[in-house]
């Protein structure tokens, strides 16, 4: 066992699993803990290790966005359940941590956790979200998370959220409401400056035929509204099947941008799955949106959309576009004010190891 | 020595097609060789007075035996193997029955070999089937 040391506290955070909204959410409260530090209310410099499976990891620039305290160790996303969980064990045995904050599963993506935190003495902390309840119900999670110090919930309903370890907190943000880019830099920082026509954002994330649908659908869009909307596809990971689709439509642009939720107000639009962030940033943000809600085994996204924002056709988020953006005469983003759930947690998570 | 078993979960790793550890948390002990286990690697006794559970490796140990007594016997046995276990149609002991039983008292199938038969192929869609709903097996999920 390697000692922390003295100097600050080192926080595990075990972002596990597909896609990217472990990452965002675990790079958010990474902020927040590390500004903790800065600020002098913590004894040091603290550290943190993030942990990701995730096969967008490799094009993200987590070391960047969160400095050199931070280490990220991105676990190949190919490698086999038995492969994954020794490269896990190996993480989270081999150093003395201030604490271990799991995203999201409770055991563990493959269960793993359920045989190794017993063994690691330091305070555990969950970041409890809704889950199938069939999960729960099968691996008896009512159970399990008594082995946490405490639970945090990141501003959405959950099961155990009246856990007596359970603190709930607003949305957990990667940008705090003055850091976001104001809507002419976003428009900027969006190739979107050349004239004043609405942005609509499509987000290509998820697996990838997702990202290979919510590409046709963008290029669809730019395609139909030719000189009435710029199209904007945020893509961090492009699948090869993108390489050769490069169709020219003047007003289409395929850019690479994260954390996206900076430059969210450059969008008139935002069009995405149904997931976590893309969620609670639009909403925090005051920009329409529409979802496709995507089927997960654990997330469950039908039940995060309203029904005013959720679309499964193109169809619908044609005349959605149409409605929201090129009929309205609303101007969006005049303000933006919102509460960013991280502080709070960060305090939470703060008083398990004071 | 006698083996020593972590009590925090169940110590079976008997699965479908492949061994792998199972973390649910332990419901019973084996009889036989103590070994925590959760329900879904526990197997009732049949006929007892008291409840009486064997963990799927000594089942499919204490199985094979009988097979080879019976096989000893054979045109004694009445072909009711599995009359004092309450689980012999579950998953864990279906290859058994497929390549054990057929040769001699097959109740699936007479025919030898199945083009249709698995293959590694299918190994993932069929891990994922085991588990039920596939939780704890697809490292890509959210």
């Amino acid at each position: 066992m390697t000692p922390s040391t003295d100097a600050g506290n080192h926080w595990l955070l075990y972002a596990m699993g597909g896609g990217m909204g472990h990452i965002t959410r675990a790079t958010a409260l990474s902020r927040g803990l590390l500004r903790l530090s800065s600020d002098g209310s913590s004894p040091g410099d603290d550290r943190i290790t993030l942990l990701t499976n995730s096969s967008f990891a490799d094009g993200l620039p987590i070391e960047n966005e969160l400095g050199p305290r931070a280490e990220v160790i991105r676990i190949e996303s190919k490698l086999s359940r038995d492969e994954t969980v020794d490269e896990v064990q190996r993480v989270l045995t081999t150093t003395t941590w201030t604490a271990v904050i799991v995203d999201t599963f409770p055991r563990g993506i493959a269960g793993e956790l359920a045989g190794i935190l017993p063994r690691i003495n330091c305070p555990k902390v969950l970041v409890h979200r809704d889950l199938n309840p069939k999960y729960c119900q099968k691996f008896r999670l009512a159970e399990f998370v008594t082995l946490y110090d405490r639970l945090v919930v990141p501003g959405e309903a959950a099961l155990f959220e009246n856990h007596p370890h359970a603190i709930s907190t607003p949305p957990w943000l990667v940008r705090n409401a003055e850091e976001l880019l104001t809507p002419d830099d976003a428009r900027c920082r969006l190739a979107a400056k050349q004239n004043t026509l609405p942005v609509a954002v499509v987000l290509g994330c998820g697996r990838d035929d997702e990202i290979e649908q919510m590409h046709g659908w963008a290029m669809r869009l730019a395609d139909e509204f030719t000189g009435k909307l710029e199209v904007r596809f945020i893509v961090m990971k492009k699948p090869d099947f993108l390489a050769d689709r490069q169709k020219k439509l003047p007003n289409f642009k395929m850019v690479s941008i994260w954390p996206f939720f900076e430059a969210v107000r450059g969008a008139s639009i935002l069009i995405s799955g149904g997931g976590y962030n893309s969620v609670n940033e639009s909403k925090a943000a005051g920009i329409p949106f529409c979802g496709v809600p995507r089927k997960r085994l654990y997330d469950r996204q039908e039940n995060r959309l309203s029904s005013h924002d959720c679309v499964e056709r193109y169809d619908e988020l044609r005349s959605r576009v149409e409605r929201i953006v090129l009929k309205s005469s609303t101007q969006f983003n005049t303000q933006v004010s919102f509460r960013n759930g991280v502080q709070e947690a960060v305090v939470a998570i703060q008083s398990v190891v004071d | 020595m006698p083996k020593t078993w972590d009590t925090g979960s169940c110590n079976e790793k008997s699965g479908f097609l492949f061994n792998h550890e199972c973390f649910l948390p332990p419901d019973d002990e084996c009889m036989k060789c103590q070994k925590p286990v959760c329900s879904d690697h526990a197997h009732e006794l049949l006929g007892g007075q008291e409840k009486a559970v064997l963990c799927t490796s000594c089942i499919k140990k204490d199985r094979k035996q009988l097979g080879k007594r019976q096989a000893r016997e054979i045109g004694q046995s009445n072909g009711n193997y599995s009359g004092h276990y309450d689980s012999y149609d579950e998953p864990y002991f279906w290859g058994g029955y497929y390549y054990g039983r057929t040769h001699q008292h097959s109740n699936v199938s007479n025919v030898a070999s199945d083009p249709h038969d698995f293959t590694e192929a299918d190994a993932e869609s069929l891990q994922a089937a085991d588990d039920g709903e596939g939780f704890e097996t697809d490292m890509s999920e959210s």
